[in-house]
């Protein structure tokens, strides 16, 4: 009777797993098929710094405008001008009135900079797996998606990668990413509007 | 000596709102009271390339400390200056740069880099290494909360 007991209970607890696994990996389809379907997207950031050996927090505000599959310009206006543009393989960087234009192909930071930065805003780091180990839980309100970059150059950068996604909406609408040291960047993505035409002057590199 | 201890009050007390600007001055670009905190865009130009970023810097009794991240908020540098013992301690380095005579080069030349700031300049080159350092302020109109 007390091994009938013990089998009830391990075939309980192995259906009650499955159906676990089975339930993240529909969230996982959930994320990926909302980040497919994605041709634009634009949204007001705010990104905040915490650093531990600081009192307080840096807070940097700007822009981001996204057109699939390569076009991305990324700009903060506060408290400093900086803008990233990438259109194809090209990086312009802006500040200080200077301009330096990049070869992502033959630069491998920026390389990694600019898949995880598409990767994360729309979603899409979630099903790369060359890149990631994801995993996925329902928190109430967001979907936490946490990415374990298994790159050796993403993981001398961050350690672990959450995406809050918002299955109501269908949007990430937070990134945070912590450094092996503990600070840690968090990124809100606000008024985020999708699949608007976006001029290409914006994403223009020359 | 007691009897002179008194007139040496004295000019001490009559040079005080002179000197006193004085040492204030020699912070130059630094911040200048414990607790305070200031932002500065950062350059740093190497022959084979360069970065930008931005500092923050900390003044507290034990010295300054300063954390360099990228625009995007990748922590590429960190350490603290002890004003006492006019030495730069290196907490963290980013990456590739993180190699020992790279940190050495980076101990030495943050140190200058400090002086010259405390004078007043923004700016530092390493001219035997091909470095230039920049740390311009950043007027704080709208940062931190």
């Amino acid at each position: 009777m007390k091994r009938l007991y013990v089998i009830i209970c391990m075939s309980v607890l192995s259906l009650t797993v499955m159906a676990r696994q089975l339930s993240e990996q529909d969230m996982i389809k959930a994320i990926a098929r909302s980040a497919e379907a994605v041709s634009t997207l634009q949204c007001d950031i705010v990104q905040t710094k915490h650093m531990r050996m600081m009192r307080r927090d840096m807070v940097s505000k700007g822009s981001m405008k996204y057109s699939r599959p390569d076009r991305l310009r990324w700009e903060y206006t506060s408290p400093y001008a900086y803008t990233f543009l990438l259109n194809g393989t090209k990086v312009v960087l802006c500040k200080d009135g200077g301009k330096d234009v990049v070869d992502v192909a033959r630069n491998k930071m920026m390389k990694e900079i600019t898949s995880v930065m598409i990767g994360t805003m729309t979603g899409t780091a979630l099903t790369d797996a060359g890149a990631f180990e994801a995993s996925v839980k329902d928190d109430g309100q967001y979907w936490t998606v946490t990415l374990l970059p298994r790159k050796k150059d993403l993981r001398r950068m961050y350690t672990t990668i959450l995406l809050m996604y918002n299955p109501g909406t269908g949007n990430t609408e937070r990134v945070e990413m912590t450094e092996k040291n503990g600070d840690r960047t968090v990124i809100e993505l606000k008024n985020i509007v999708k699949d608007k035409d976006i001029d290409a002057k914006v994403f223009q590199v020359d | 000596m007691p009897r002179y201890s008194k007139w040496i009050r004295v000019v001490l007390l009559v040079l005080m709102p002179v000197l006193l600007p004085l040492v204030a001055a020699g912070q130059g670009l630094l911040p200048s009271a414990d607790g305070q905190e200031c932002l500065y865009n950062v350059r740093i130009e190497m022959e084979k390339g360069g970065m930008t970023g931005v500092c923050m810097m900390l003044r507290d009794s034990t010295g300054l400390h300063c954390s360099v991240v990228n625009e995007f908020g990748v922590g590429l540098l960190s350490f603290t200056y002890e004003p006492e013992r006019d030495k730069v301690r290196l907490h963290s380095v980013f990456g590739k740069m993180d190699k020992w005579y790279i940190r050495r080069t980076l101990r030495r030349d943050l140190r200058r880099l400090l002086h010259a700031m405390g004078d007043g300049e923004a700016t530092y080159r390493n001219d035997r290494r091909g470095i230039g350092y920049s740390f311009i302020p950043i007027t704080e109109d709208e940062t931190s909360r």
